[in-house]
């Protein structure tokens, strides 16, 4: 989960650099005018609908970085509690 | 409203948009590629259900980077064309990087209608222009140049075709409207050689009013001459060097003036449709006899070209050699210009009042 979490994130940064160099492209064009306007229009709407993206894979990410450390945590208690179910079991044949 | 562009930009932009959908469609493929680990119920639902729901989204917007690239191109091939020749842009640099844009597939056609562009705008100069720099928009002759220009223009390039080198900045409606307007006298391309003139022309259509009739006049003194007025004075501060005009600035003034020039010529074509539909109409065998008596009407010329074809042909066969230098020739140009009027409105009737109706109206 982790290792999925991990490339979740790289594919994130390369989508949200691809995003950002377009807005970059688009918000440095000396280009004024009705079509200009729809233009800036649409690249905004398409810069937050890609961060949009973006940061659902973030989240993503995010969730199975959580869920693998609640996995662990989980596994580590069940480890736990089969060493104390394995002592108790030991102790009770010893006596 | 002023339209900008510069070509060189939109080209770069164009090629980062398709660099960043290459990107994007690698991240889509990347989300399909997944190996999905084991994971607790609740979160492998989520993930399963979000990662082709997201891959699809880039995918989406990879495509929507691709029209906007190809937009772009198309812009700055327009504005190339606007600026190429009168406003010292230089096209090779330009052409080349936009050439070198298109795929195999589309690069012969995207060659050709680049070329098509120019050689319509290489004529526009040729034929057209030279009167407007004499400050005669107003004179039939004008009226003549314009209709030999549709009439050239019509052999490679279809109404819509040439109407597209205007109306594809911006919402071709909306431009038209504001574009669109009569000049009064010497307003329009003039206006970018003597920008002085323009201003003063602008001014008074729109302190007094304009000259034209009903909506027309309307449009010309509240749409075309602030528009004009603000061109033509962008380009009289370049010229007395208060603005160092960039070629954006040069393209955008060259754009504005083609459209309000065009649009001065169209109506003048307008104003005398009766006149030029009588010469077309009457047929020549009813001006072959009378035909001397109308050499003093606005039609004269027209009718006087009749005695004149041979030459009138050469004219217009050799087009580029119908330059600035031999419009000149008041006597030739005289015969030339109403033997274009005829010609051009008899051989193919309808399709100049309808470029022009499509392009203006």
């Amino acid at each position: 989960m982790r290792a999925l979490a991990g490339q979740l994130r790289t594919i994130a940064e390369g989508a949200g650099g691809a995003i950002a160099s377009v807005e970059t492209a688009a918000g440095g064009l000396d280009f004024k005018g009705p079509a200009a306007t729809r233009l800036h229009a649409a690249i905004s709407a398409f810069g937050a609908r890609g961060r949009g993206a973006a940061s659902e894979l973030h989240d993503l990410s995010d969730l199975l970085l959580r869920s693998a450390a609640e996995v662990e945590a989980a596994q580590a208690e069940r480890a736990r509690l089969e060493r104390l179910i394995a002592d108790a079991a030991a102790k009770a044949g010893v006596n | 409203m002023l339209i900008e562009a510069n070509p060189t930009q939109m080209l770069d932009a164009a090629l980062r948009f398709r660099t960043s959908r290459v990107h994007l469609l690698s991240a889509a493929a990347d989300l399909r590629g997944v190996a999905l680990p084991e994971m607790p119920p609740a979160v492998a639902a989520q993930i399963t259900d979000s990662l082709p729901r997201i891959g699809r989204e880039l995918e989406q917007q990879a495509g929507e980077l691709d029209d906007r690239a190809r937009d772009l191109v198309a812009r700055a091939l327009w504005a190339l064309v606007a600026g190429t020749g009168a406003l010292k842009i230089a096209p090779v640099g330009g052409a080349r990087a936009l050439w070198s844009l298109f795929s195999s597939s589309t690069k012969i056609a995207e060659q050709r209608r680049l070329l098509r562009m120019l050689r319509a705008w290489d004529l526009y100069k040729t034929e057209v222009m030279p009167w407007a720099l004499r400050g005669r928009t107003t004179s039939l002759e004008a009226v003549n140049s314009w209709m030999l220009w549709q009439q050239e223009i019509s052999r490679f390039m279809t109404p819509s075709q040439l109407a597209a080198v205007v109306k594809e900045e911006g919402d071709a409606a909306r431009y038209l409207r504001v574009a669109a307007g009569p000049l009064r006298g010497l307003r329009g391309v003039a206006g970018k050689v003597t920008p002085v003139l323009g201003l003063a022309t602008n001014l008074d259509t729109m302190v007094r009013g304009s000259s034209l009739p009903g909506w027309r006049g309307k449009v010309d003194r509240f749409g075309a001459a602030p528009m004009g007025f603000g061109a033509a004075g962008v380009a009289g501060a370049g010229a007395i060097g208060l603005i160092a005009l960039t070629p954006p600035g040069e393209i955008a003034v060259g754009v504005v003036l083609l459209a309000a020039g065009g649009w001065a010529l169209g109506n003048l074509v307008y104003d005398n449709r009766h006149a030029i539909a009588r010469a077309v109409v009457g047929g020549a065998k009813w001006v072959d006899h009378h035909h001397e008596l109308l050499y003093a009407t606005p039609v004269g010329p027209g009718l006087a070209a009749l005695d004149h074809r041979q030459e009138i042909a050469h004219g217009v066969v050799t087009g580029a050699d119908w330059t600035k230098d031999r419009l000149s020739d008041a006597g030739h140009t005289l015969v030339s210009g109403g033997g274009a009027v005829v010609h051009g409105a008899t051989s193919a009737p309808g399709k100049v009042a309808v470029g022009l109706k499509r392009l203006f109206g």
